[in-house]
């Protein structure tokens, strides 16, 4: 309701300036006090959704940040905490942790996959035909 | 170059890995032993009361027979066994005698030509059987008959080596193949067939190793 008034109060006074300058003082008043609420009601919603993102970026980052810290820790080797060795740890598990190689679990998925589909295939044109085939 | 005939089956056999890995060089064997491998699946069939109806080779050595009856358990063992058995009697009769190494060239001929005529019904396997008719016509006519018995060595010995490391290809973790199949029919596990087949390999080059030694003497 205040938004309303508000945006009647400033699409008023312009015109009216214009056309009449004799205008009292207070009214005058009344119309900058009028346009200061609009602004700063303007400028409140266009920050509330950045807010909301803030909020979302913050939500995601504190779910990556608990599931870094559920993945576990490779343990501390004590006898061998030189900087050499620390780097060698380093390049191991850099190579190891490939981010786009696909699990073991999956490959083994895909290949179980792949292979009823071949079984199914070679079934069915056993059947349709009456022939065995010997690859 | 004369060497030793005591060193002549360890040459031919370092000649032989060299082959197989040079990129288009080793095709026509892939091709070779992908035929015996085939042709030993199809004549099981036969052997065993049922009958061939097509033999399919593929350029990247991949080879397909489909037969009608027979025992499947028998076709099946045979791709791998024959193709090694095929090797092994190529490089034994080519030892034997230089007469039994033309006999045994002309023998091939027939065979490729009847599976061209009998069994072949595609452009593509007609083209890799007739290349290989080729080559075996081309060492029968264009060598004496002592690098006859020499180039069927390495013939057989190319073969028995690629029989060697084809079962290996099975162990792709792919339910597909000869080893899939027996595993299928037997509950013994796939790797327990290709284990099989890769010891009978190696066992038969170990055994021609021993001949050679003894043709020696």
């Amino acid at each position: 309701m205040q938004v309303n008034n508000s945006v009647n109060l400033t699409s008023q006074p312009a015109i009216g300036l214009g056309k009449n300058s004799s205008v009292p003082a207070q009214e005058q008043r009344t119309k900058a006090l009028a346009r200061e609420a609009l602004s700063s009601e303007e400028s409140q919603s266009q920050k509330s959704p950045s807010d909301i993102n803030t909020r979302q970026r913050l939500d995601i980052d504190e779910q990556a940040m608990a599931l870094i810290e559920r993945q576990p820790v490779p343990p501390y080797d004590s006898r061998n905490s030189s900087p050499q060795s620390s780097q060698q740890n380093y390049q191991q598990t850099s190579t190891n942790s490939g981010y786009d190689t696909p699990s073991s679990q999956n490959k083994l998925a895909v290949a179980a996959y792949q292979s009823v589909d071949a079984i199914a295939q070679r079934d069915s044109i056993q059947q349709i035909f009456g022939v065995d085939l010997f690859a | 170059m004369n060497f030793s005939p005591k060193y002549k089956f360890w040459l031919m056999l370092f000649t032989v890995i060299i082959i197989l890995q040079l990129p288009f060089i080793s095709i026509p064997f892939k091709w070779l032993e992908s035929y015996f491998h085939e042709i030993s699946h199809g004549l099981t069939a036969l052997l065993t009361g049922g009958s061939i109806v097509q033999i399919q080779l593929f350029p990247n050595g991949a080879g397909l027979c489909t037969t009608r009856g027979g025992s499947a358990f028998f076709i099946s063992l045979m791709g791998y066994g024959g193709a090694i058995l095929w090797g092994s009697l190529i490089y034994y009769l080519a030892s034997s005698h230089r007469k039994t190494a033309q006999i045994f060239s002309i023998l091939l001929i027939g065979l490729l030509a009847s599976s061209i005529l009998l069994w072949v019904r595609d452009l593509l396997t007609l083209f890799i059987v007739v290349v290989l008719l080729m080559l075996v016509i081309a060492q029968l006519k264009y060598s004496s008959q002592k690098h006859l018995q020499t180039l069927l060595q390495l013939t057989g010995l190319l073969v028995l080596i690629n029989s060697l490391m084809s079962p290996l290809y099975l162990l792709d973790g792919q339910a597909k193949g000869d080893g899939a199949a027996l595993a299928n029919m037997t509950f013994i596990p796939e790797i327990i067939w290709v284990v099989i087949w890769f010891s009978a390999a190696l066992f038969a080059t170990y055994r021609l190793s021993k001949l050679s030694l003894r043709s020696t003497r």
